[in-house]
């Protein structure tokens, strides 16, 4: 799916580990983890909204949208 | 449509049972037509057709008429049932019979001897069965004295090599004891595979799904495998029962004399419980695949 997640890269701005955001967020670690691997396959606007409030950006940061060929480019797909 | 039809199997599926059902009633509608259109009166007593003509015998006092009568039935029934066949064993024939249509029957005549001697006659025969048969309205078969006769319309009645069973639609081919002797063992052999393996189909695996759902695991790969796999297995014994019958008419056909023909309203009334069941597991199997999807994305929403 060529959306691609870089809540990473937003969780090493805010220089924040995945562990609090996922407690301040109120998800499990688990799904947190399954968000930010890209395997997910929808985001509750609730948690979207949580997640931006607390690393104060906007949903796009988080989110990108990627074209077939630049995504598997990168994936190595 | 076409295109839409080959990618929706269910709906494939559905369309041609409707279509086998619609022959299948107009097959028995019109056979039924031809029985009333010949206007045959049925005696209730004997479960006859009633004779045309009826003898009185008015000149005889009531006690010697009595006499006549009952001697004349007593005969009649001794005839009867000397030229009757008798499906003996027929639990293991019918069982498998009813999975292929086919099956080994031993049979037996029996009669209590009246002429002199007053022992009770007992005669047993083997054949191969093929069932689903029916003859056609003008055809009368019946067996007299050992032999089998097919009677037409308008026509004196000729010696055949096989017998019928109206009552079972089953046509009965003469074997050798030793014939049926080793055809009873690979059918019992047969017998016990295909319920062993219908025990655990429809009994294990109905199980399984049902314990599955009770533990909480509903919509999984293991419970869509096995509904699956129940309603193929049903819908695949429907079609056996249809057609197997139809391969048997072929292997035999050089001894099925001409006025034998297949009824298909007897396979369908026979075999319309397999496929109303096949389909009924098949839409919940469908439906089960649909809620794993749904679960599966679900389990992937954050």
């Amino acid at each position: 799916m060529p959306i691609v997640v870089n809540l990473d890269v937003m969780l090493a701005r805010r220089k924040m580990s995945l562990t609090e955001l996922s407690e301040r967020v109120g998800i499990t670690i688990a799904n947190m983890s399954i968000l930010k691997s890209g395997k997910a396959k929808a985001v509750r606007f609730s948690t979207l909204e949580e997640i931006c409030r607390i690393l104060e950006c906007q949903p796009g940061d988080i989110l990108e949208y990627m074209d077939d060929a630049d995504y598997n480019k990168l994936f190595n797909k | 449509m076409l295109k839409r039809l080959k990618n929706n199997t269910g709906i494939t599926i559905v369309i041609l049972l409707i279509i086998i059902l619609l022959i299948g009633t107009a097959t028995m509608y019109r056979s039924e037509q031809t029985m009333m259109d010949k206007g045959t009166v049925i005696d209730t007593a004997t479960n006859l057709p009633a004779p045309e003509k009826l003898s009185h015998l008015d000149s005889l006092p009531y006690f010697q008429y009595k006499i006549i009568t009952d001697s004349l039935q007593k005969l009649a029934k001794i005839e009867k049932e000397k030229n009757t066949i008798h499906p003996w064993g027929y639990i293991a024939g019918i069982s498998i019979m009813n999975v292929t249509g086919m099956g080994f029957l031993p049979t037996f005549r029996t009669w209590y001897g009246w002429y002199g001697d007053n022992k009770s006659h007992f005669e047993k025969e083997y054949y191969f069965s093929i069932s689903g048969f029916h003859l056609t309205p003008e055809a009368n078969s019946y067996f007299k004295d050992g032999k089998y006769y097919l009677q037409r319309e308008s026509r004196s009645p000729e010696e055949i090599s096989i017998g019928y069973l109206p009552e079972h639609k089953t046509i009965l081919i003469p074997i050798s004891s030793r014939s049926y002797s080793i055809g009873m063992v690979c059918m019992l052999i047969l017998l016990c595979i295909v319920y062993f393996a219908a025990s655990y189909i429809f009994l294990g695996l109905s199980i399984n799904v049902l314990l599955n759902i009770s533990r909480g695991k509903v919509f999984t790969e293991t419970n869509i495998r096995d509904l699956y796999l129940i309603a193929y297995v049903s819908l695949g014994g429907f079609f056996i029962e249809i057609i197997f019958p139809y391969f048997g008419s072929i292997f035999a056909m050089s001894i099925i004399p001409q006025g034998f023909s297949i009824s298909f309203s007897y396979l369908l009334s026979n075999a319309w419980l397999d496929g109303l069941i096949g389909l009924v597991v098949l839409a919940i199997a469908k439906a089960f695949s649909k809620g794993y999807q749904l679960q599966l994305e679900q389990d992937l929403t954050v």
